[in-house]
């Protein structure tokens, strides 16, 4: 097992650093908007009801059509719209962040929304000075269909579970773009949010890395965005999650050498994303018709370790019968994953067809 | 097939086995001083206890499979052999996983590291500041 090197707070760095009070009031929240018009009022209120609340809220109506702007303009924050829609959601970000002028920057989805304490318990991780990042808890707003309890299931897991390895070993895998707090000055060093791939917040997660910043990953901090309900906007969400991983392991994999762990992490990743879905999708099926129906267990055969990390969260926030419910549910959403990976893989490997048009995923 | 079992990867199995590594981690970090105020004990027993089920659902895999005459063999649980070939599946998984790792590794050595290009800086009024690059300021 690697040693990991985890940043330590010195007390030459505690002396100096500034509390999660002086933080948030030298935070600006950045929410960028492509007609979000019906949830934008819900992101809005729960910035204001934050235990601290950040300092300015900026936020970014994309040329949106469906009166976002007019919308944020009744919250009392204020409102930027670039000349031309920006064409993704880094775009409308890096458009905000050159009218930044705190410290600290934090980036919310305009779906999303945070506990009332998110902010303050995501903040606190900034005293330490070798921080640049930090991401919370997700799990989505609601819970209804058959893809937001498949997502509900898989975010209980990942970030029970994989993320809280990950943190330990000083090395998350990704800064969640719903919900993300950074050091505006490394920030604006990196040139912001890229576009270069379709799923920027890793893209970024992993330049810090590679310029020698610590992101955190803080569970205690947690944000509700509404996920795709049905199989178009899961479909549009999970094409550009996949295209945006295979995107940033070749765009990062020399960096990436140098960063112990995490090489380990993505090495693997990328090895699952090649095998993962020929075994599920095509392996299993063959195997059950050509040898034993008993091959088929292999969709599922994993749920009693996939339920412990599960039932262990649901339980602590009071949602055991809600995780129960919706356990069956991640099976049918792995094999979307499955196939949109597989597909993701052949374009951007095989076909050398990049994925660079941004779709919204609800 | 994976003794990480087959949905959860090899990531999965990773994760467990970093998971299972913490303590030592920890053990290692505490000589050093390096400790912080990082509990491992709530992750080490939920990979404890993942780490059982999946040796209870291998175990319960070829005990049905054999009393259901599909897969006599005198072994059982993670041990047991994979339908085509007389290798043990943890052996299978550990070897791949080795080897995906042992790759990354050598990869370091064979392949220069370099930190990915990124677009221009942006002007930030909001600090009087020096390279925040870490990379070369430490």
């Amino acid at each position: 097992m690697e040693e990991p090197r985890m940043p330590q707070v010195t007390q030459a760095t505690m002396e100096i650093a500034p509390s999660a009070r002086e933080i948030t009031a030298d935070l600006t929240v950045i929410v960028p908007a492509f007609n979000e018009a019906e949830s934008l009022r819900d992101t809005v209120a729960s910035l204001a009801q934050q235990t601290l609340p950040p300092g300015r809220v900026l936020v970014v109506d994309d040329c949106s059509t469906d009166g976002t702007g007019e919308v944020a303009a009744t919250l009392g924050v204020e409102v930027l719209r670039p000349p031309v829609n920006t064409g993704s959601k880094a775009g409308a970000q890096t458009f905000a962040l050159t009218s930044v002028r705190t410290r600290y920057t934090m980036a919310i989805d305009a779906d999303t929304v945070l506990a009332p304490d998110a902010i303050e318990l995501l903040a606190a991780v900034f005293v330490d000075d070798e921080v640049a990042a930090a991401s919370g808890f997700v799990l989505p707003r609601h819970v209804r269909t058959v893809w937001e309890r498949g997502r509900y299931i898989e975010y209980m897991y990942s970030f029970t579970f994989h993320k809280q390895v990950q943190d330990y070993y000083g090395k998350p895998l990704i800064s969640s773009g719903c919900f993300s707090m950074y050091r505006t000055d490394v920030l604006c060093d990196v040139g912001g949010w890229s576009s270069r791939t379709m799923a920027e917040d890793m893209d970024l997660t992993w330049t810090l890395y590679e310029r020698g910043w610590a992101v955190r990953f803080v569970p205690e901090a947690t944000c509700y965005p509404i996920e795709p309900a049905n199989w178009h906007f899961l479909g549009k969400q999970l094409r550009r999650w996949s295209h945006g991983f295979v995107q940033n392991v070749r765009l990062h994999w020399r960096g990436l050498l140098s960063q112990r762990y995490l090489r380990s992490v993505v090495a693997i990743a990328f090895f699952d994303a090649l095998v993962a879905p020929v075994i599920t999708l095509f392996a299993f099926p063959l195997l059950a018709v050509l040898v034993a129906p008993w091959f088929l267990l292999g969709y599922i055969i994993d749920s009693p370790v996939v339920a412990i990390p599960v039932l262990t969260g649901a339980r602590r926030r009071g949602e055991t019968r809600r995780a129960i419910a919706s356990l069956p549910a991640y099976f049918a959403l792995r094999l979307a994953n499955c196939w949109f990976m597989l597909r993701a893989v052949v374009a951007e490997l095989v076909v050398g067809r990049r994925l660079t048009a941004y779709e919204k995923g609800h | 097939m994976s003794a990480g079992l087959p949905g959860l990867g090899l990531s999965g199995l990773f994760v467990l086995l970093s998971a299972l590594g913490n303590p030592i981690i920890q053990l290692a970090r505490r000589r050093r001083r390096q400790a912080g105020r990082t509990r491992v004990g709530p992750i080490f027993a939920l990979s404890v206890a993942m780490a059982m089920a999946i040796m209870g659902i291998w175990d319960g895999l070829f005990r049905g499979a054999e009393v259901l005459g599909y897969q006599p063999s005198h072994h059982s649980g993670a041990n047991a052999p994979i339908p085509f070939a007389s290798v043990p599946v943890v052996l299978v998984s550990l070897s791949i996983l080795a080897a995906i790792v042992t790759t990354a590794e050598l990869a370091l050595h064979v392949s220069r590291p370099r930190t990915t290009p990124t677009p221009p800086p942006l002007p930030f009024p909001g600090l009087d500041r020096g390279s925040r690059d870490r990379t070369t300021s430490a």
